[in-house]
């Protein structure tokens, strides 16, 4: 993979659509507007990692799984910092990992009575959302085992 | 019993009442279990509680709560449905620090809390779900390598998603809720390819799914799980599933459609 005009462009299209597509949800969502900027450098860093990591393996296991451990560290450092509860950034940088495509192009081969379309889309779509789960879990138990940690020693004082 | 002894068991009455409507419309709004059985805790030992037994579930509340000078009092609270409302969670927690700090009386914390869900504007939310599905549905659009005509039509179609929304009540079954979503998105984007409004009917399905899609269930299933909440992120997990089933029941009834009028 080289840092071409094609590479540039196409994340470019990828940051710019996901961030429009999560302002989006976070409104259906009714974000409170002072998180909304942090929230949406978090979907754009989410996408970036998705898309390198993508590159560099083009596996969907791995770049989602590494895309969901930045999107979870991300907001639950954030969290931290804004004193807001976790949930209020993960969900938006999640949001835009999650196979959509995948899940429809399963649905329609099922429908066109494709199994090998079925097979392979169906496969996509879990390997995708087990990435996604791996990565979300990684993350956020090691930060609640931080803050256990924490909680014990204050206690302790 | 003394006069003075039952005042003080009356302000734990309605100290754990607050706590509780607190923590209910916590889960109504999509928090995790975790943060809502701290909050209730955080707040009972607040007022002095020397025992909190809270237990919080997808649909139910139980706690207990016990005072140093040996009343129990126990109340449940019943949760009906949610609808993911991210700043209203991060109210209730802002709130709920502000009452750990200052301890007001339990009747002023109730009357706070009433206050707080008044300020809402119920107008500003319903605009906002508008705008946010047309920018949702175009956005994934393009993200799933559709062309702008699609990113169009999806956000057209994608606009009866909060329009059905606003039928959707108390009582409503949640299923047939999303079947009838997913039916009616998927024929509007069939119809609008038909018609000759956007260029691809698969793209502008996906930009319209990606309206129903659980996706706050599926995040905080997950982390409700494996923080040891085993019964109530698998009922999060299995509800997920649900829609997503329901999601499939209706749109493939528009790829039939969809067949049938070769646009697919």
């Amino acid at each position: 993979m080289s840092f071409d005009f094609v590479v540039v462009s196409e994340l470019l299209k990828y940051c710019i659509s996901g961030i429009v597509a999560t302002l989006g949800f976070v409104l259906v969502c009714n974000i409170n507007f002072k998180r909304m900027p942090t929230a949406l450098i978090g979907t754009a860093l989410t996408i970036a990692f998705w898309y390198f990591a993508l590159g560099l393996t083009s596996n969907d296991f791995f770049s989602n799984l590494v895309a969901a451990m930045a999107a979870t560290a991300y907001a639950e450092i954030m969290a931290r910092v804004t004193k807001t509860p976790t949930t209020v950034y993960l969900v938006p940088e999640i949001i835009s990992l999650v196979p959509g495509g995948k899940l429809y192009y399963t649905m329609a081969s099922l429908m066109a009575s494709d199994t090998e379309g079925f097979r392979k889309n169906g496969y996509d779509t879990l390997a995708i959302a087990l990435g996604i789960a791996v990565g979300i879990v990684i993350i956020s138990t090691l930060f609640s085992i931080i803050t256990a940690q924490k909680k014990h020693f204050t206690a302790i004082k | 019993m003394t006069d003075l002894s039952s005042q003080i068991r009356y302000s734990a009455d309605v100290m754990l009442g607050a706590a509780l409507d607190m923590a209910a419309e916590l889960m109504e709004c999509g928090a995790e279990i975790q943060r809502t059985e701290d909050t209730v805790e955080r707040i009972c030992r607040a007022y002095g509680a020397s025992r909190v037994d809270v237990y919080v579930t997808t649909s139910l509340i139980v706690a207990t709560v016990g005072m140093p000078d040996g009343y129990h009092k126990t109340q449940t609270r019943r949760i009906y449905y949610s609808q993911s409302n991210l700043s209203r969670i991060e109210e209730l927690n802002s709130l709920s620090r502000e009452i750990c700090e200052n301890i007001p009386e339990p009747v002023e914390f109730e009357k706070m809390l009433r206050q707080s869900k008044k300020t809402e504007n119920p107008r500003r939310k319903i605009i906002m779900r508008y705008v946010g599905s047309l920018l949702l549905a175009a956005g994934f659009t393009v993200f799933f390598e559709g062309s702008a005509m699609d990113a169009l039509a999806a956000a057209v179609v994608g606009l009866c998603i909060p329009t059905l929304n606003l039928f959707k009540y108390k009582h409503t079954n949640a299923m047939a809720h999303t079947v009838m979503c997913s039916l009616v998105a998927g024929v509007l984007s069939v119809l609008a390819i038909a018609v000759g409004f956007g260029d691809h009917a698969d793209k502008v399905m996906i930009g319209t799914i990606m309206l129903l899609i659980p996706g706050v269930d599926i995040g905080n299933s997950l982390r409700d799980l494996f923080f040891g909440d085993i019964v109530s992120g698998s009922m999060r997990l299995i509800k997920a599933l649900l829609t997503a089933t329901a999601i499939a029941v209706g749109y493939s009834i528009a790829i039939l459609l969809g067949g049938l009028l070769n646009v697919i």
